[in-house]
């Protein structure tokens, strides 16, 4: 019994979870609506592109320009290369960068968090004076000029993009930590001769994660929105990779003829970031009722 | 002008919840006259703070599902917003307890008292713009006038400075101030009845004593009809000339003070004074009534304390149950009870009409 | 101010830690071809780039405390003349947002909050949602190609009288009030279920007064602080907006500098923007102290 509450735990721990996440992804009909818009996307991003005949960097120039047809359901760009496709290859682009980023910013602000939580004293004051400034700072400038001084590329965006973002998750890492690290079934692991790293993964983690997924799922978004948002600038991908935000650049010049050079970007990337914020409300209402919502805009 | 202000009759208030209707007030019925202070009395739970509530007509959550409240001949029940609105500040009054923000932090406390004269001024306008204070549109003389009054009726209730301190903020205050003040607003714009709801809970004994006494006071000096809700027996006792017991959103006894509680002629009205911190002798342990407060889910069938009650017999747990008249202005709303006059509670407590009351030991306040 | 001289140093020693030569990238830029060992050798004389790099550090940060913010790699102007002349633009454009944000979000924040559940709030905040995932760059082409190519109601590019900040500061303003509705509304449904509401309800007063003027007046602590703070926002999306209204501005000329390897612009136009950032925090604590007067005066220092 003593060894129960050494651990902090009920009889069935790991099914009340499962339950509660499953039960989260199912209830609200709009967190449904997001969770459904992210699964067509994955499925659109991995299948896609395998499905679709075209090549996403031929050039046509016999078909410049063309409108939406059946044969180019979403019509051509300016080097007659099907739209759509170009859109698809994007949609892994864009999943796979907003992924690894996601989980490099993740793991960086969790470390962060966890050695200022647990550690506390001066490091923690460091720690979280650099956090804070981080966040307060228009996190797309300095993105901007990391990107920019490292060259134009996509690695470098991703590498921007994750040194920039990682404060967030350091700040919520940090005082899920605090307030669990007051608790008595700490107190008594503590007492009963388990090493700090035990206590840490036993009590800290599980109670971190939750928050921490739903900051996660938000932040996808806003990776999104950035990559698209650097590459639009000309300082991310460089064409002709079919990047969302890129697409969007070259379009430009073509707002009166070819308007949907502009719009179908534009529409899948809304949709994309809205499908994860959607999942990310949805989530945050269900697992973690106390974290206020944390909508970066990076 | 009746002397009759208010006369609530039969109301019924319920509150749905999501195990059911909450019956918070099942059936009351009582009145207030000019120039008197009646007291409601009961635990928590009782329904009285919802009672006081529905009087001004703002119950919500709430609803007010039957029964009649009439102010000076009015039928406040069926009364569209508007006239409400006239009504509250301007006929009737309430002033909350203070458990620390009754008053809006963000403005000076003389403002607040100002806007309370100012509502209930002459023409009854209430421009927004007015009110904001945007400075095209602030009526000075009116505010200032109100500004003026508003270190009056400070100085009435007896708050110490009253110039001085108009400026503070109510955090700078202290809980009997912040009382005070909230009286100063309730009176400022010349109402006929004030209700208290709890007014000295969350005081300590001393402080306590002198908002009763500024009451008693405001009610010497205005003609006030007052309406004083606590769970606090001692309180009714020193300050009011009726009584109105509740339980379980009903009336159980109601009379004169005097009467009531020198001859309880209720079960319920025993136990409290038997429990009440202020009958025990030195030595004596406090006592509450034994069992636990009622479940208003769905209302009663029968007497709501019947569960509690040693005197309770099958018909008191069903049907209605009559209110019978013993002494002029003494109604009890109670079958088993006896009718002669008994002596009052003994000091020592113990058996009294066969009501034992549980040696619990400990306060469930 | 440790901020600011964390973001100066950090900045500088972006430009000095670069892969390769910063004076070859730089003439390669200008030139558009490999500069020989001459131009290279004269280029790092010229500019003080042999030196070691606390040195550099120094000589800038002086210069910088002097007002100097050095000579720009790519045209004829100093820095600081740069920046003086885009500056303007960039703050009209950020004011005319904030106007546009806070105008379309308290309203919206106050309604959806009087009437929670309702039909204004679900559809207030479904729109907050969208405009939050929205790209700004996309609202800003959208909004082009109705009000400037089919309406032909607004230029579609570059600065100058109030036609041409309207587009823009409503690409701007939108996406930032998506946030700051939200918060409104959240705010306002923790104040009108505070006790003094009830309290001033039952004074007679008219429910507008109610809400207008006792629960917003609270709710606009929290609310302010975090609307200053957005500043970020604003800065932000300054960057892409002027890219795609081609309005000549802060942001307009950083990703130009970027592009050109101009890193004294760079360093300045970066280093401006963390003063800016650092003086707006600082305003909106004070606000925020003058607006709650239960926030102790004395305060702690900064």
């Amino acid at each position: 019994m003593s060894e129960d509450v050494a651990n902090g735990t009920s009889h069935r721990p790991a099914d009340a979870r499962w339950r509660r996440w499953y039960e989260a992804l199912t209830t609200t009909r709009l967190t449904q609506l997001g969770a459904g818009l992210v699964c067509a996307l994955f499925a659109l991003a991995v299948f896609g592109p395998i499905v679709s005949p075209y090549d996403p960097t031929a050039q046509a120039l016999s078909h410049r320009l063309e409108a939406p047809s059946l044969a180019h359901p979403l019509g051509t760009d300016q080097l007659g290369r099907d739209v759509l496709t170009r859109l698809l290859h994007g949609a892994r682009l864009s999943l796979g960068i907003a992924i690894a980023v996601t989980a490099v910013r993740l793991s960086l602000g969790t470390a962060v968090g966890l050695v200022a939580g647990y550690v506390g004293g001066w490091v923690d004051e460091a720690l979280m004076r650099l956090v804070d400034t981080l966040l307060a700072f228009p996190g797309i400038v300095l993105a901007l000029v990391i990107a920019g001084i490292l060259g134009p590329s996509l690695t470098n965006v991703m590498v921007a993009l994750a040194v920039v973002g990682w404060a967030s998750y350091a700040r919520l890492v940090r005082s899920s930590v605090l307030s669990v690290r007051e608790r008595e079934f700490v107190t008594a692991s503590r007492l009963l001769g388990r090493s700090r790293a035990h206590v840490l993964g036993r009590h800290l983690i599980p109670n971190v994660v939750a928050p921490v997924v739903v900051l996660a799922t938000l932040d996808v978004g806003g990776v999104i929105l950035g990559t698209a948002g650097l590459s639009f600038l000309g300082l991310g991908a460089q064409p002709p990779t079919p990047e969302w935000g890129t697409m969007l650049a070259s379009g430009r010049n073509h707002l009166r003829t070819a308007w949907w050079l502009v719009n179908a970007p534009g529409v899948l990337i809304m949709l994309t970031v809205f499908g994860f914020n959607l999942l990310g409300d949805g989530l945050r209402v269900v697992l973690s009722p106390t974290q206020s919502a944390h909508i970066e805009q990076l | 002008m009746t002397n009759e202000l208010l006369r609530v009759e039969d109301l019924h208030t319920h509150f749905d919840s999501d195990r059911g209707t909450v019956h918070a007030v099942d059936g009351v019925s009582f009145g207030v006259n000019r120039g008197e202070i009646v007291g409601l009395v009961g635990e928590s739970g009782s329904g009285k703070s919802v009672t006081a509530r529905s009087i001004i007509r703002l119950e919500d959550p709430g609803r007010i599902v039957s029964g009649r409240i009439s102010f000076d001949g009015r039928d406040l029940t069926r009364a569209d917003e508007a006239t409400l609105r006239r009504v509250r500040g301007e006929d009737i009054s309430i002033v909350f307890q203070d458990p620390h923000e009754t008053l809006n932090p963000v403005f000076p406390v003389r403002e607040q008292i100002a806007e309370a004269v100012r509502i209930h001024d002459e023409d009854h306008s209430q421009g927004l713009l007015d009110f904001l204070g945007v400075p095209p549109f602030r009526n000075r003389t009116a505010w200032k006038r109100a500004e003026e009054r508003a270190v009056e009726l400070m100085e009435q209730v007896a708050i110490p400075d009253p110039t001085g301190s108009a400026n503070e903020y109510p955090h700078e205050f202290s809980g009997g101030m912040r009382q005070r003040a909230m009286l100063a607003v309730a009176v400022a714009s010349d109402p006929d009845l004030l209700i208290a709801d709890e007014p000295t809970t969350a005081l300590d004994t001393t402080t306590q004593a002198g908002i009763l006494r500024q009451i008693r006071r405001l009610r010497d000096q205005r003609d006030l009809g007052v309406l004083l809700i606590s769970h606090d027996i001692g309180v009714i006792a020193q300050t009011c000339d009726k009584v109105v017991v509740m339980y379980g959103g009903r009336v159980m006894e109601a009379g004169p003070v005097e009467d009531v509680l020198t001859e309880p002629k209720h079960p319920y009205t025993r136990a409290l004074l038997e429990c009440s911190p202020r009958t025990l002798d030195r030595g004596d342990r406090v006592r509450t009534p034994a069992g636990s407060p009622p479940d208003v889910i769905g209302g009663h069938d029968g007497c709501p304390f019947a569960d509690r009650c040693d005197l309770a017999t099958t018909d008191c747990r069903s049907g209605d149950i009559p209110v019978i008249e013993h002494a002029p202005g003494h109604r009890v709303a109670c079958i088993e009870t006896p009718v002669q006059s008994r002596e009052g509670p003994t000091a020592t407590g113990g058996r009294v009409n066969g009501n034992r009351v549980a040696p619990d030991g400990g306060d469930d306040e | 101010m440790l901020v600011l001289v964390g973001v100066s140093v950090l900045t500088f020693s972006m430009t000095a830690l670069t892969p390769g030569d910063p004076a070859v990238a730089v003439l390669v830029e200008q030139t558009g071809h490999q500069p020989s060992e001459e131009a290279v050798a004269a280029f790092r004389a010229q500019h003080g780039l042999n030196e070691p790099f606390p040195i550099r550090y120094a000589d800038w940060a002086t210069d910088v405390l002097g007002g100097d913010l050095g000579q720009s790699y790519s045209s004829e102007q100093t820095v600081a003349s740069m920046l003086v002349q885009r500056l303007p633009n960039t703050i009209e454009l950020a004011a005319a947002s904030m106007v546009i944000a806070i105008a379309i979000a308290v309203p919206a924040g106050v309604a959806s909050a009087v009437n929670p559940g309702g039909r204004i709030d679900y559809a207030a905040q479904f729109g907050a949602l969208v405009g939050v995932s929205m790209p700004n760059f996309w609202l800003g082409y959208l909004l082009i190609i109705v009000a400037a190519l089919w309406l032909d109601l607004f230029p579609v590019a570059g600065s100058g009288g109030l036609d041409h900040l309207v587009l823009p500061a409503v690409t701007l303003g939108s996406g930032m009030s998506a946030v700051i509705a939200r918060l409104v509304r959240t705010t306002m449904l923790d104040v009108l279920d505070a006790p003094y509401i009830r309290t001033a309800r039952s004074k007679g007063l008219r429910e507008r007064i109610v809400v207008y003027k006792h629960a917003l007046r609270n709710a606009l602590v929290p609310v302010v602080t975090i609307a200053g703070l957005q500043l970020s926002y604003v800065l932000n999306g300054a960057v892409v907006v002027e890219a795609v209204f081609q309005r000549p501005g802060l942001g307009t000329l950083l990703v130009d500098a970027i592009f050109a390897r101009d890193y004294p612009v760079i360093q300045g136009a970066t280093l401006l923007v963390g003063v800016i950032f650092v003086l707006t925090n600082l305003a909106v604590d004070l606000t925020y102290r003058y607006l709650d007067p239960r926030i102790d005066r004395r305060g702690e220092p900064a």
